[in-house]
């Protein structure tokens, strides 16, 4: 909200502020329309299914989109954040607050709107299941919770304090590392049987790096890691390749 | 004789104890086969399918429908040598004392004949829930069998070996098995190779090393229902016994095709002749 605020001051008076402040305020603007833009084609892209959602490969497609703008505008939140945070808005004497009581009335407005306040609980208490807080954003996270909320590593305290927190099974770490990791395993067992057929050369790296951890979720991932390879151990022939081959000799 | 089929798979780590089971299901000791299979097709291409028929327009504006005989088909032949593991681990140059090789017939001393010409026809196409094919087992009793494939207008294709076990339980041949061939480049050469090579050189072709379980019931004729009735039944007997352990099932029929392919024919260089036939 503070970056909205801080929008429209730079419009209205533009005049008590330094030119870096109008500079950090316009990479703002400019970080925020994709958002807005990307935000609108998503709603209108739910507007236009009828069974409730698009599909899934559009829905991940606007999510990473999203993400994408979102860590955008929080890198340019945190890397301005001395600035951003002195700027307070006001109305200069020639808004017309008459007729633009409406924006008016959002830009000063401190306090989230409830349903607003809802979202930010809800996302919150959601995070709390398996994040840490991330000390050094709650000072800063004052008034931006609601852009930051998507971020695993945000999170206000005192935002906390009336949300009960839930005991996740996994915590931030462990989902980092295990989706950092998803990927290499996969590929691992992929060239573990296209060695035994005869092709690529042997992983080696990766299984430095995965012993190096040791808790008892990489015990349980490795179990069921060693489970996947002697179930991918022998990816037979097809039957039919065989029986072609006794048939007629040759391969098909 | 006609041949009643199941065929399954069996991975490498679940061999021995397959084995064991069909041990136990069918009350007898596996019986070990080796079989070394030389792979033969007739000499002469396939015609073009439809070679036969009328192409183009006619002119004519009724025409009395001329009878079509289609092109006979052209099947592959095989020629199975039985072997025992002691065929293979005599010392290289497996000559008699004559000095002919192996390849020679099994002699006339009355054991059973090493050699013998199997020709599979193409399954039919009747939907019994089991795979049924002609088969025809010729024994050769004497003489060089390469040579007799060869004066019958037949070419080498290649060769392989089939490595596994057999059971025989109430009427079924049970034969748990897998396909070995040597290693590199498949051998072009006309003659199949007179002299084995070692047993420990062959590899698998499936590279997982994974066996076939084939369940087959013989049946002389066809034409008589209730025999037929009985070994389709009992085949499915058997393979809902086995369930769980090995599914069997049927495959399609068209991967046990025997006929040669046409191919169309490629011009070749004329430095290499007559190897386009081989391919």
């Amino acid at each position: 909200m503070s970056q909205a605020v801080g929008q429209s001051a730079a419009q209205t008076a533009g005049q008590t502020l330094s030119p870096e402040d109008i500079k950090v305020l316009e990479t703002l603007r400019i970080r925020l329309a994709p958002l807005v833009r990307n935000l609108e084609l998503l709603q209108q892209e739910v507007g236009a299914t009828q069974d409730g959602l698009p599909t899934w490969p559009s829905l991940q497609k606007s999510s990473s989109i999203l993400n994408q703008t979102l860590s955008s505008l929080l890198s340019v939140l945190t890397s301005n954040a001395d600035i951003l945070t002195t700027l307070t808005p006001y109305p200069t004497s020639a808004f017309p607050a008459g007729q633009h009581w409406g924006i008016l009335d959002a830009l000063l407005q401190k306090k989230h709107l409830p349903d607003v306040d809802k979202w930010i609980n809800d996302r919150l208490r959601k995070a709390g299941e398996f994040c840490a807080g991330a000390e050094e954003f709650v000072d800063l996270s004052g008034g931006k919770k609601k852009d930051d909320k998507d971020e695993e590593g945000v999170k206000g305290k005192e935002e906390i304090e009336g949300v009960k927190r839930m005991k996740g099974t996994l915590n931030e770490e462990e989902i980092y590392y295990l989706w950092e990791n998803a990927g290499t395993w996969g590929v691992d067992v992929i060239q573990k049987s296209l060695q035994e057929m005869g092709y690529g050369k042997s992983p080696g790296e990766e299984e430095g790096e995965e012993s190096d951890v040791k808790d008892e979720e990489m015990k349980d991932v490795e179990g069921v890691k060693e489970m996947g390879k002697k179930e991918l151990e022998a990816p037979m022939m097809p039957l039919g390749t065989v029986l072609k081959f006794m048939s007629t000799g040759t391969m098909p | 004789m006609h041949e009643l089929l199941l065929f399954g798979q069996v991975p490498r780590s679940r061999h021995e104890q397959v084995l064991k089971i069909l041990a136990g299901v069918a009350a007898m000791q596996p019986h070990r086969v080796l079989e070394r299979h030389v792979v033969y097709k007739p000499q002469r291409e396939p015609e073009e399918p439809g070679s036969h028929l009328r192409r183009g327009g006619t002119q004519a504006v009724t025409q009395k429908q001329i009878k079509q005989v289609a092109p006979k088909d052209l099947y592959f032949t095989q020629l199975v040598q039985t072997l025992s593991e002691d065929d293979f681990n005599q010392p290289n140059g497996q000559m008699q004392e004559n000095g002919e090789p192996q390849l020679a017939g099994g002699g006339d001393s009355g054991v059973e004949p090493k050699w013998s010409e199997q020709f599979h026809d193409v399954p039919d196409t009747s939907d019994r829930g089991v795979l049924v094919r002609m088969s025809i087992t010729t024994d050769i009793m004497s003489g060089d069998p390469h040579a007799y494939m060869i004066e019958g207008g037949n070419q080498f294709v290649s060769e392989y070996y089939q490595e596994g076990h057999r059971f025989v339980h109430e009427n079924i041949v049970i034969l748990l098995h897998r396909v070995l061939q040597e290693l590199g480049v498949r051998p072009l050469e006309t003659p199949p190779k007179p002299i084995l090579p070692a047993f420990a050189a062959l590899q698998p072709l499936d590279p997982s090393g994974g066996y076939i379980l084939q369940a087959m019931i013989r049946v002389l004729d066809l034409n008589n229902p209730t025999i037929l009735d009985a070994g389709v039944e009992e085949l499915k007997r058997f393979k809902a016994q086995i369930k769980g352990c090995v599914e069997l099932d049927v495959p399609d029929r068209l991967l046990l095709d025997t006929r040669v392919k046409y191919k169309p024919k490629q011009v070749v260089p004329p430095s290499k002749p007559a190897q386009a036939g081989v391919r």
